[in-house]
């Protein structure tokens, strides 16, 4: 169990953590996202991938994790936000090898990060399950209980609009676009 | 919100994840425009992918937090009241079988008969030597016979004991399955675990006496495909003496598998052809008709 819980964790976390835009956040839903595994483990009837119940149970946990923090005072999500930019930039902080490279990069991440948390739920979930996740469209439809062609339109409008909010043209006129207001 | 969205961005989007008809690629393919949006899309869909790494703290954190529950959860798994709550196959039967460790018990059993009978005959053999090489021949073999007898009580006694394996033990078959790692077939999906259940199965059914004489961990065979199906590959390795389930009396467990991850083995009924796949923990993780 140990062995099957190290195989998945990482990729767990880095959906919780792009599902709920922070760390603090993500560490916690990572960690409920394996007891629910743990819980649910019997639960699984095999007639999906391990990996795509897996990815489920995240989801799941990083929604709940947000609707945990919706109920939170605004401030302190906007300190946990704060603090984790700060890390990150700190070039003594262990945590993350890639806190030592180049000061662009981590503005690149801090505004992926932004433009992520900016981008309505709706969209930023099925993105983060395809590119990050990378399951295909019918998994991601399974996940979210929603049909094929939703899901395909919703990834390329979470695209497009994470693409205009970093910068790059996801829209008619080249410009950047504007995340549709945060969930 | 929306609305000033590419025309074609979904387009493009499919584009970049491979979901398109010939002519819609060649579409892509023949306007710089739409070509420049799937590059667009793919540098973000990098910048999405990757992800900072998390804290090997938090890490361990986390895994420790779940193994604490699961072992909480699982404690008592080990009695047949506990199993057939978590649905195990054949619960009802109340027949609890140390599958293993009657493999192990078994096989000692063998070797040690295999070992008294060799000593015996040799005695027997050189009883008419002379009074040197028989006193030799015989504290030697006296030895032996000690360790072979040391060996076969306990294994005689049965099975259900915790006798380990020792070098005795036929290398290719029974004593692969309780060496300290053992390959599991990795099956991924049901059809493939009803294949391998139809080529298996049967092999464990000749072996007469039932499950406890069904032993043998097939060696992966390289020649067949690693396509998620029955496979080669030998990802993972296995704990000692890891399974302890009640099984119905016509369930016969015919090889060691990794379902989709999971460590566990696959069992069939012998009645019913329904076939399952059964974690180390007594978790069936999937049934699959005949």
């Amino acid at each position: 169990m140990d062995q099957l819980l190290r195989r998945h964790y990482d990729r767990i976390h880095a959906v919780c953590r792009r599902i709920t835009s922070n760390e603090a956040d993500a560490a916690d839903a990572a960690q409920e996202a394996l007891i629910a595994v743990v819980r649910g483990l019997h639960r699984f009837d095999g007639r999906s991938a391990f990996g795509t119940w897996v990815y489920r149970v995240a989801t799941n946990a990083s929604l709940d994790e947000l609707r945990r923090r919706r109920r939170r005072p605004l401030a302190s999500v906007d300190a946990d936000h704060r603090r984790e930019h700060d890390d990150a930039a700190r070039p003594t902080e262990p945590a993350d090898p890639a806190a030592e490279r180049p000061i662009d990069m981590v503005a690149e991440r801090m505004a992926t990060d932004a433009a992520l948390a900016g981008l309505a739920e709706e969209f930023r979930v099925p993105v983060v399950l395809r590119d990050v996740a990378d399951l295909d469209y019918a998994e991601i439809a399974e996940v979210l209980g929603i049909p094929i062609g939703t899901v395909k339109s919703r990834i390329a409008r979470g695209r497009g609009m994470l693409a205009g909010a970093l910068g790059r043209h996801g829209n008619r006129d080249g410009s950047p676009g504007r995340p549709t207001g945060a969930s | 919100m929306t609305d000033d969205l590419h025309p074609d961005l979904e387009l493009a989007s499919r584009a970049l994840d491979e979901d398109t008809t010939v002519d819609e690629r060649a579409r892509v393919q023949a306007s710089p425009e739409l070509t420049d949006l799937v590059e667009a899309l793919r540098h973000t869909r990098e910048a999405v992918a990757e992800v900072p790494v998390p804290a090997a703290s938090g890490r361990d954190a986390a895994i420790a937090a779940a193994l604490s529950v699961f072992d909480e959860l699982h404690a008592p798994a080990a009695t047949p009241a506990a199993a057939a709550s978590a649905g195990t196959p054949g619960a009802s039967a109340g027949r609890v079988v140390s599958l293993f460790r009657r493999r192990a018990g078994w096989v000692m059993a063998t070797a040690a008969a295999v070992l008294l009978v060799g000593v015996l005959g040799s005695l027997a053999l050189n009883g008419s030597g002379s009074d040197d090489s028989t006193s030799g021949a015989t504290e030697t073999d006296q030895e032996i016979l000690r360790a072979g007898a040391d060996t076969a009580a306990p294994a005689a006694e049965d099975a259900a004991g915790a006798t380990e394996l020792t070098d005795a033990a036929p290398p290719s078959t029974i004593s692969s399955i309780d060496s300290p790692a053992v390959a599991g077939i990795v099956v991924n999906d049901p059809a493939a675990l009803l294949s391998l259940a139809d080529e298996l199965a049967p092999l464990a059914m000749t072996s007469a006496g039932g499950a406890e004489t069904l032993p043998m961990t097939p060696t992966p065979d390289a020649s067949l495909p690693d396509d998620g199906g029955v496979g080669g590959n030998t990802a993972g390795t296995v704990p000692k003496n890891r399974i302890d389930c009640p099984l119905a009396p016509d369930q016969v467990v015919f090889a060691d598998i990794l379902w989709q991850d999971i460590p566990a083995v696959g069992v069939r009924s012998t009645t019913t052809g329904v076939v399952q796949a059964v974690s180390y923990d007594c978790i069936v993780l999937v049934t699959v008709g005949p």
